[in-house]
């Protein structure tokens, strides 16, 4: 399974389960406009898992300040889904990201990076494309350690515990939403 | 006497002094300032670091070299030191 998706199980429905991913990624999968030539690769990666009568359920981006970029998606076949991550194995439980805490994750453009929690309760500005800006706040600010189609990789520490979603960064630095906001936007749990 | 009642009529002598005063905490001064802050051109980020001997301090980010509203920063936010960061454009990946 793709290391963008990562498998959860839904509080609402314990024995179901289902994708966390950035919302874009989701959405992409079920046949949202393509942006841009980066996201292209995403289509048939998450079709091909999902299928195309995939039902989503967003959070949206509001006027206002955001906490998370996420989304969440039922498999058509939950066999086609593993609780593995390419290149770090099983996600051991959960814990909440502080400063100096080390990390990785696992994308799809830039594999397997590892960094650090440089700065925590961050409200920060992420464009999303040409004039549109979102503000978030909440969020865990790491070194450079993803680029352009990397977001929604769950971000664990050394010990694989999940920590967060990435979703955004710069040529020096990686936004992260935490995973507790994620869960609680959602209404999910592992 | 207890060493309760020992340590208030210590601490009295030494209330005032800079390095001693308690800060309100960090979050607090962030949240209360972030919105001037992050209203400066170029800031895109307001954050909660630390120092290289591990103390607290505010971190800014600026997309890029901006010395027009670096020097309109403070030095300090009610007792925390502001650091300046060239972070760039943050862009969802």
């Amino acid at each position: 399974m793709t290391n963008e998706l990562l498998s959860i199980r839904n509080v609402l429905n314990k024995n179901q389960r289902q994708l966390l991913s950035r919302r874009n990624v989701v959405a992409t999968g079920i046949g949202y406009k393509v942006t841009g030539g980066k996201r292209a690769s995403n289509l048939s990666l998450v079709s091909s898992a999902l299928g195309c009568d995939t039902r989503l359920k967003a959070v949206s981006l509001q006027a206002g300040d955001n906490l998370v970029d996420a989304a969440i998606a039922r498999p058509i076949n939950a066999h086609d889904v593993t609780d593995q991550i390419l290149e770090i194995g099983t996600i051991q439980g959960t814990t909440s990201g502080v400063s100096g805490m080390a990390i990785k994750k696992s994308g799809r453009t830039t594999g397997l990076t590892r960094g650090e929690v440089l700065q925590v309760d961050v409200t920060v500005n992420v464009q999303y494309g040409e004039g549109k800006t979102a503000r978030f706040t909440d969020q865990l600010l790491a070194g450079p350690m993803s680029q352009g189609g990397d977001s929604g990789s769950a971000v664990l520490d050394e010990t694989n515990l999940l920590m967060g979603l990435l979703f955004a960064g710069s040529d020096n630095t990686t936004i992260i939403n935490r995973i507790e906001n994620v869960f609680t936007s959602l209404g999910v749990t592992r | 006497m207890n060493r309760r009642l020992l340590g208030m009529l210590v601490l009295p002598l030494f209330p005032f002094s800079e390095g001693t005063r308690k800060l309100p905490p960090i979050r607090e001064v962030k949240a209360k300032h972030e919105a001037e802050v992050l209203a400066l051109p170029g800031v895109v980020s307001v954050g909660i670091g630390q120092d290289k001997e591990g103390h607290p301090v505010i971190v800014v980010g600026l997309d890029r070299s901006r010395p027009e509203t670096e020097a309109q920063l403070p030095r300090r936010l009610e007792g925390y030191p502001v650091l300046v960061q060239r972070v760039g454009s943050i862009k969802a990946q």
